[in-house]
């Protein structure tokens, strides 16, 4: 680094380091992200992998792991955790382009499965779907498991997320209320209403419902072809309408405390704090109920399915197999990560139970299969705080039609206009058709936009 | 400390006049008006750092509820017995910018010192408008760079290591400037002494005026920790890896995989990270103090 | 070489005084000791600025590499101009920064002021309003999502003590979350303007008061005639370094409020990150930032003419 030995020509000293640095910058724009040539190592049964996940350590990443490296002691697995949010993710999208070591990674949502399918990060995992039960739904073109690009697997779901709504029974139970399993969204309103005027719960629900998802599913927020929004369907008015009257009459967590609280972080707190009546998530939040010292409480959990447009009508469930692994096509190590993708899937899985996680090797109509899981899944005194059979019932229902999403154009952009203009509606800045135009033209705007680039 | 100034600054009154005793109860007044004031507007200023400790010790539960409890039923001293075991200690979070802060302090004072003797001590041809260039690269918004910044590193090699954090911020603005202002007025006879007794440059600078700058040095270099300990965007973009977390990065972790916060983790991990400098600033206040405002002054 | 005196950059410095020239210096020397700083600089700041003019003329996201890279002329900066979002933006940064850097200048200048009279504690006050000012943004924002909670936060609850029964919701309304960032500012600033205003005013000097004492000049008066006009240079600068400061301000934005509720804490630096980071348009997120550069360098220069006519001491005051 010294520049004691060096000469300068008087003038040109600036402009000469402006030159070359320029040219450092070209060169140092030669490597391609596409490329896919690297090298490839070690074996099926050796090698050094670079796992980027989500989920921490100690929620059974660590047991998977060290059995992973008991069976396969010669692949040496480095796992790297990154949260799933926009910096969390941008790490990801950079160390990929970056050609940082990444060998396996999980998407989470179906535009970051797009957006590094698209950029070639993915390698095509067809094959190695189709020799595992546990993935080999997912290569067919089954329109409730998975998106394929050009009928080829680049990313496999490692989990099972149907949507569902917990309910705080002991509080039914005081309030004398019946919820029936086929209810209706009306009847989700009215017993919302009933137990918050009650005063059985300080509010019902932290999210409503969506209507649009379960109507139109997983591309519900797009016309057909993808070429502009859906936002002026009437579905989407319904659906606003019902959240602002909820916001309205108090059966909806006030959007004044989401903002204030960032509550989007930990709003399974106030269901667990016996709060509000009802929280409508996937099984995730299954280790919160269970979780008795971080937050104590004494009910038991009961399910239903999400409610009904039209009773005994089919609709969408906007819940999708999630959690999507994914190997990096520019591996040295394609052998190893693949045997890792694969203990993953199989032996791995019932590591990932306690964090909540159902395998994504089960589905609708195999609740059979699923009570082995209870143990791991709910916890030791799971008797006591989870209505099993209600559980039972819902996740894994027969009718249960999964939400795949295979429109990801501007799909962050979209997100975001929403909940800015969710907010100032439910804020009372703005009415609903106010909020729907703006919606409409904004997100088509983002879409002409993305699409030009494309 | 109050009662101490208090006598101190009460004379024996043994022969005043009314008039004397009129003004030295208006001056007691004011003195007391000037502490309700102060002092209140001090505990404003004191109450997110009371609120931060006392959420700390609370269960995540209670750190919303109502009515306010300042001192907790029972101190949760498991907060931080978390934080500092288990897959996400501190402790690693902590070296890390414990080695970011020596290096960058290090690296810093001997790239402005010498910047900053060149540009006010020595004359060149192009000194002003060098000068101003590098004043004016104060300007150019961080994001512009970050994603060129970003792609460069990783041709260098220096992506998420914990070197991405140190070297951009050597040849600091802040500190040749201040640096180029305590030089320009150092007096120019003792250099010019040593010069006509043959002295080269670089030991006329480290023997003579060196020395005369180790209080500015000091303050530069106090500066330096402040915003080295605390930076949250360079590392935010240029560090991937857990194992390189900075504090500042190391307290979003309390965030988990599925968005869910510990807001009275989060509470312990902010105390953590505040406390190093604190004390650091508690102990050497005086100094801080002074260096501060002489690096303010300049 | 010529001998003339040379005008110190920025106002700043004492000039140099006139000398002799030094014999026996190579030319080259100087350049030693500014090569170090001028390698830091032109690497790191340099490159990576003209990295990001180049993609500011181009459509690009990144992660696609270099072969997704599009070059398209002006269009970015057209399309800001025209983009209602990327002004609302820039107002925002305009409101955020043009009251938080003003007010906590004039708080620390409040403070400074109290400070440097008798007061009873005075050690233990400049401590605490300082403190503020070593806090890493991550644990500032967290603890006052706690503070500004609208109904358990310690802000309102303090507010509803004091008689208003119906106090701004804060971060959870549009129309009090900007405030509640410049409050914070407020807060994390002015012990720092208030350490600095107290040094100038222990170099002020004393004569100068006790001559208008003489003269019957009331506090007030004295302020107005001796203590303000030789603060202004430093004022400036104050005001200059914070506005650049200010307007950059991110972090602790995304952490707390990631632009809402609504658009309403959507600064230009947070707009920028969302259409670079979470959209992917980088091209347009670097023609975002180099308008913003020039937004600031504008100011800069109006701000640095306005001190140079009105200072007392003219370039000779040593400001910094």
């Amino acid at each position: 680094m010294s520049m004691g030995d060096r000469t300068f020509s008087r003038r040109s000293v600036l402009t000469g380091s402006l030159a070359a640095a320029g040219t450092a910058l070209v060169a140092s724009c030669g490597n391609s992200p596409s490329g896919g040539d690297a090298q490839t190592q070690g074996s099926a049964e050796s090698g050094v992998i670079n796992v980027w996940g989500a989920i921490t350590l100690d929620r059974g990443v660590q047991e998977l792991l060290d059995a992973f490296a008991a069976k396969y002691p010669d692949i040496q697995v480095n796992y790297e955790q990154f949260p799933n949010n926009t910096d969390g993710n941008l790490k990801l999208d950079t160390s990929l382009q970056g050609g940082a070591p990444v060998d396996v990674f999980f998407s989470y949502g179906a535009a970051a499965v797009a957006r590094r399918t698209e950029a070639g990060y993915a390698l095509d995992l067809t094959e190695l779907a189709q020799s595992m039960p546990e993935a080999e739904p997912f290569t067919s073109s089954d329109p409730q498991r998975t998106a394929l690009f050009d009928d080829k697997l680049f990313a496999i779901p490692t989990v099972y997320n149907p949507y569902l709504v917990y309910l705080n029974q002991d509080m039914l139970d005081a309030a004398g209320i019946d919820v029936p399993f086929d209810w209706t969204i009306e009847e989700f309103h009215e017993i919302a209403t009933e137990l918050t005027a009650g005063g059985f719960a300080e509010s019902a629900t932290y999210k409503s419902l969506p209507l649009a998802g379960m109507e139109l599913g997983g591309d519900s927020q797009f016309a057909a072809g993808g070429e502009s929004s859906s936002f002026d369907l009437p579905i989407w008015k319904q659906q606003f309408d019902l959240e602002l009257a909820m916001e309205q009459d108090g059966t909806l967590f006030p959007m004044e405390q989401v903002l204030a609280q960032r509550v989007d972080l930990y709003a399974q707190s106030y269901f667990l704090g016996g709060q509000h009546a009802f929280y409508l998530d996937n099984p995730a939040t299954l280790r919160f109920v269970k979780d008795l010292e971080n937050y104590p409480h004494d009910f038991r959990t009961t399910f239903r399915p999400m409610p009904y447009l039209e009773r005994g009508g089919q609709q969408w469930n906007t819940g999708s197999y999630e959690d999507a692994v994914q190997i990096n096509a520019n591996t040295s190590y394609p052998e190893a990560a693949k045997t890792f993708v694969q203990f993953w899937l199989q032996d791995g899985s019932e590591f990932m139970q306690t964090a909540g996680k159902v395998p994504s090797s089960l589905g609708p109509g195999q609740g059979a299969a699923a009570e082995a899981l209870f143990p791991r899944l709910l916890g030791d005194d799971y008797e006591d705080l989870f209505d099993t059979d209600a559980l039972t019932q819902v996740a894994f229902a027969d009718d249960i039609q999964m939400s795949v999403t295979t429109i990801t154009t501007a799909l962050t952009e979209i997100a975001n206009l929403r909940s800015s203009l969710t907010q100032q509606l439910r804020l009372g800045e703005i009415s609903v058709d106010d909020m729907l135009g703006r919606l409409k033209a904004e997100a088509d705007a983002a879409i002409t936009t993305e699409l030009a680039q494309g | 400390m109050a009662m101490a100034e208090m006598t101190l600054s009460r004379p024996a009154a043994t022969d005043a006049s009314a008039g004397f005793r009129r003004r030295r109860r208006k001056e007691r007044g004011r003195w007391l008006l000037r502490g309700v004031v102060m002092w209140a507007l001090a505990l404003l200023f004191l109450a997110p750092f009371l609120w931060m400790l006392s959420s700390s010790l609370k269960r995540d539960i209670d750190v919303f509820a109502l009515p306010i409890t300042w001192i907790p039923e029972e101190f949760q001293w498991t907060n931080y017995v978390k934080i500092w075991t288990g897959p996400h200690s501190m402790v690693h979070y902590f070296l890390n910018s414990g080695f970011v802060v020596i290096l960058r302090i290090i690296g810093e004072v001997i790239l402005c010192s010498l910047a900053g003797y060149a540009f006010g001590r020595l004359r060149f041809r192009g000194r002003n408008p060098l000068f101003l260039v590098f004043l004016a690269s104060s300007i150019v918004p961080g994001q512009l760079l970050l994603v060129p910044r970003f792609m460069f590193f990783r041709e260098l090699g220096l992506y998420d290591s914990l070197w991405a954090l140190i070297l951009p911020a050597l040849s600091s603005v802040f500190g040749i400037f201040l640096l180029r202002q305590h030089f320009a007025s150092a007096p120019a006879e003792l250099g010019e002494a040593a010069r006509i007794d043959g002295a080269n440059e670089f030991v006329i600078f480290l023997r003579i005026y060196v020395p005369m700058a180790v209080p500015i040095i000091t303050a530069f270099a106090i500066l330096v920790f402040d915003s080295a300990w605390n930076d949250y965007e360079t590392p935010l973009v240029m560090i991937s890896s857990n194992a390189n977390y900075t504090v500042p990065l190391g307290l979003t972790t309390f965030i988990s995989d599925s968005g869910t916060i510990s807001a009275a983790l989060s509470m312990a991990g902010s105390v953590s990270s505040v406390i190093p400098i604190l004390v650091f600033f508690l102990i050497f206040q005086r100094r801080f103090l002074a260096s501060m405002a002489r690096a303010g002054l300049r | 070489m010529t001998t003339t005196m040379e005008r110190p950059i920025v106002g700043g410095a004492p000039p140099i005084k006139r000398r002799r020239l030094v014999y026996g210096m190579k030319w080259w020397v100087p350049w030693l000791f500014v090569a170090p700083a001028l390698l830091g600089m032109v690497t790191f700041l340099l490159v990576p600025l003209l990295g990001g003019l180049l993609v500011s003329f181009t459509q690009w996201d990144v992660i696609s590499g270099l072969d997704g890279i599009r070059w398209v002329g002006l269009d970015n900066f057209t399309t800001a101009l025209t983009d209602p979002k990327f002004w609302a933006a820039a107002g925002r940064t305009v409101i955020y920064a043009g009251l938080s850097v003003p007010l906590t200048v004039a708080l620390g200048l409040v403070i400074a002021l109290a400070l440097n009279r008798p007061i009873p504690g005075r050690g233990a006050l400049r401590v605490i309003f300082f403190m503020p000012a070593v806090v890493n943004v991550i644990a500032v924002g967290s603890v006052w999502l706690l503070l500004l909670n609208p109904s358990s936060g310690l802000v309102n609850q303090g507010l509803r003590l004091l008689g208003w029964s119906e106090p701004p919701q804060w971060i959870a309304s549009p129309d009090s979350a900007l405030a509640a960032l410049i409050i914070m500012a407020i807060w994390g600033g002015s012990g720092y303007i208030s350490v600095i205003y107290v040094a100038a005013l222990q170099e002020m000097p004393q004569d100068l008061y006790e001559a208008a004492r003489l003269d019957g000049a009331g506090a007030i008066r004295q302020f107005v005639t001796i203590t303000w006009p030789a603060l202004l240079p430093m004022t400036m600068f104050l005001t200059i370094t914070q506005l650049i400061g200010r307007s950059q301000t991110f972090g602790l934005i995304a952490y707390m409020t990631s632009g809402g509720p609504g658009d309403s804490t959507t600064v230009l630096s947070y707009y920028m990150y969302q259409n670079g980071f979470m959209y992917y348009r980088f091209g347009y997120a670097a023609a975002m930032g180099v308008l913003s550069m020039l937004g600031v360098l504008v100011m800069t220069l109006l701000l640095w003419r306005y001190q140079k006519g009105r200072s007392l001491y003219g370039d000779e005051d040593g400001n910094g």
